[in-house]
């Protein structure tokens, strides 16, 4: 049997894994237009600060795995199902028995009046960062669109490397999806004491830019000035789903909807990924989430179903949007729900540390946690909002972080009764 | 595959020699020697979360359960958290950790820990490149058992019908696990 994965992400490396563990005789081929090795796509940020860490941020694969698969660095132009094959640019075909579309996702593109679109940088692969690490040298006054966890991820970086950006936000706080407000500002007053000055609730209007210089001004909606000579855009990503809406495989939430194990509309054909969207249970929709955790699971769970090793391991975990991230050696994990007004939250605060710990109950049960600071336990409170735990009082050593050395499995009816 | 088992019956209150041999096997020269010698002393920890989770529980190393699938190494963003196929051990391989955390967002037992000054995570990696787990070996009493969960489930089985019988079970009380 011959499986073809389209792209080297998260997801393709995990899709391979599986499939070579479970039957190390499967033929596997990848193709993929970014580099042709595998790499960390989170950990990019490392190659503005220093373009040799490209080693650093590769990803071990076994090398016996590696021996064993054929890896194309090519683009793949068109799917055609009906005969199963694959055109590659250059006219090439590639036969294929399973495919895996792990195609991932491109970042949203940013449009401003006065500025052409390839002007504006964005970052996503390797290549982009390198290309973003070559303006840098030329420039002083960098200018960050969007507040959300890429644009301070960028925002961090520069900070670190002496050239503290100004960043453009269009909602009236920093990271409005990812935290409340409390520790929002907390985050904010961090990035702030390292030089970063954001613009909150500034939608650019339009811009002056001088192409020879590169040198401009963009101004917003509220009439604020803002100077720049390089102009970089965070503001998410969209999934690429081109091929599969060529192929005619069904498309929802914006990527590809697929079933628990994985598999498309189509039969065969399977996706996973940033570029696919997941059906969620509770609330019978399919949800695009692009984390990495996601893509990893998803990536591993195709591959099973693909060689028939597929074990069902209860639903999947994906509904549940959560992300960790060091900002400044101030670590932060967001989990679940984090804001509305039906919801009743437990706080726990230490102000001389930077601390700030907040667990969000609906109705007795955990639906979400803030953490920063002390990310002790994140993992306990991750499994009580994926079990939904009815909680009638939060135990003292998750709200405060204590260390606990339990022995027993905890299991969350036993943790929480 | 084999576990680590506690067996609180047997354990020493205050030995901690199972402490001592995972630090020792986990430093690069595998010995106590030069840390000891070299300045300086470390701090007692006396911190009231210390204090907290002595009196409350015996420290013992069961925290991971190297799960199949494991969810910190499919969430770990470096690649530096690994399973090893052969012994079904996770560990975690510091030099390559960033410190993202993102493996103590996901591991349900709360067994991967964030060291707030390193800024690595760390958890029990069962001392993968060993036969045995340092902390089973250094163990004077037999508080820790490294086997597989049937052969101990027989064993605290055969200790139960002693008990039954009223016999002294041979030189230890059953264990609860």
């Amino acid at each position: 049997m011959r499986v073809v994965i389209i792209g080297n992400g998260t997801a393709g490396i995990h899709a391979m894994l599986a499939i070579k563990r479970n039957t190390p005789k499967t033929d596997v081929t990848l193709v993929t237009h970014d580099e042709p090795f595998f790499y960390s796509r989170p950990e990019i940020t490392q190659l503005i600060e220093d373009p040799y860490t490209l080693k650093v941020i590769a990803l071990p694969v076994p090398g016996e795995i590696l021996k064993d698969i054929t890896l194309i660095h090519q683009t793949v132009e068109e799917i055609e199902p009906k005969t199963g094959t694959l055109r590659l640019a250059g006219g090439a075909r590639l036969p294929y028995d399973r495919l895996i579309l792990a195609t991932g996702a491109a970042p949203k593109k940013v449009k401003i009046i006065g500025v052409p679109s390839d002007a504006i940088l964005t970052m996503r692969t390797a290549r982009d960062a390198l290309r973003i690490a070559a303006h840098l040298e030329e420039s002083d006054a960098p200018v960050i669109l969007g507040g959300g966890l890429i644009g301070l991820k960028i925002a961090h970086t520069l900070a670190r490397l002496g050239k503290p950006p100004r960043v453009v936000v269009s909602s009236p706080r920093l990271l409005s999806r990812t935290l409340d407000s409390e520790t929002a500002a907390t985050i904010q007053e961090l990035f702030e004491e390292n030089g970063v000055t954001f613009h909150l609730g500034a939608t650019p209007k339009y811009a002056d830019w001088d192409e020879r210089t590169r040198k401009g001004t963009l101004f917003t909606e509220k009439g604020d000035k803002i100077p720049f000579d390089l102009l970089l855009a965070g503001k998410g990503v969209n999934p690429r789903v081109e091929l599969a809406r060529q192929a005619g495989i069904l498309i929802e939430d914006g990527g590809i909807a697929v079933t628990d194990s994985m598999e498309t509309s189509l039969k065969h054909h399977y996706a996973a990924g940033d570029c696919a969207s997941i059906f969620n249970h509770e609330t019978g929709r399919y949800e695009n989430r692009a984390i990495w955790p996601v893509a990893a699971e998803s990536g591993r769970i195709a591959g099973e179903a693909v060689v028939g090793k597929l074990i069902s391991s209860g639903r999947f975990s994906a509904p549940i949007a959560r992300n960790a991230i060091t900002f400044f050696s101030v670590p932060m994990v967001s989990i679940g729900t984090v804001q509305g007004e039906s919801l009743k939250t437990n706080v726990y605060r230490e102000a001389s540390r930077r601390i700030v710990r907040k667990i969000f109950q609906e109705n007795g049960r955990i639906v979400g946690a803030v953490l920063v600071g002390d990310i002790m336990h994140a993992g306990v409170l991750f499994e009580a909002v994926r079990q939904e735990a009815r909680v009638r009082q939060i135990p003292g050593w998750l709200l405060r972080g204590a260390p606990q050395f339990s022995q027993q499995t905890p299991s969350m009816e036993v943790l929480f009764s | 595959m084999r576990e680590i088992f506690f067996v609180p019956e047997r354990c020493l209150p205050g030995c901690n020699a199972c402490q001592m041999a995972c630090v020792a096997e986990h430093l690069k020269n595998k010995g106590l020697l030069s840390p000891l010698s070299g300045l300086p002393f470390p701090k007692k920890r006396q911190t009231p979360l210390y204090k907290h989770s002595v009196r409350r529980f015996f420290p013992h190393p069961l925290r991971c359960l190297h799960c199949d699938p494991p969810r910190c190494v499919e969430s770990c963003l470096s690649g530096s958290l690994i399973k090893n196929e052969t012994n079904g051990r996770v560990g975690n391989n510091l030099e390559q950790c960033i410190g993202c955390f993102m493996c103590v967002a996901h591991c349900p037992y709360g067994a991967v820990i964030p060291t707030p000054a390193e800024h690595v995570s760390i958890k029990c990696d069962g001392c993968l490149w060993s036969k045995a787990p340092a902390c089973v070996r250094a163990c004077p009493s037999g508080a820790l058992v490294f086997t597989d969960s049937e052969t101990h489930a027989e064993t605290l089985e055969t200790q139960i019908r002693f008990k039954k019988r009223k016999i002294q079970p041979p030189r230890l009380s059953p264990a609860r696990v």
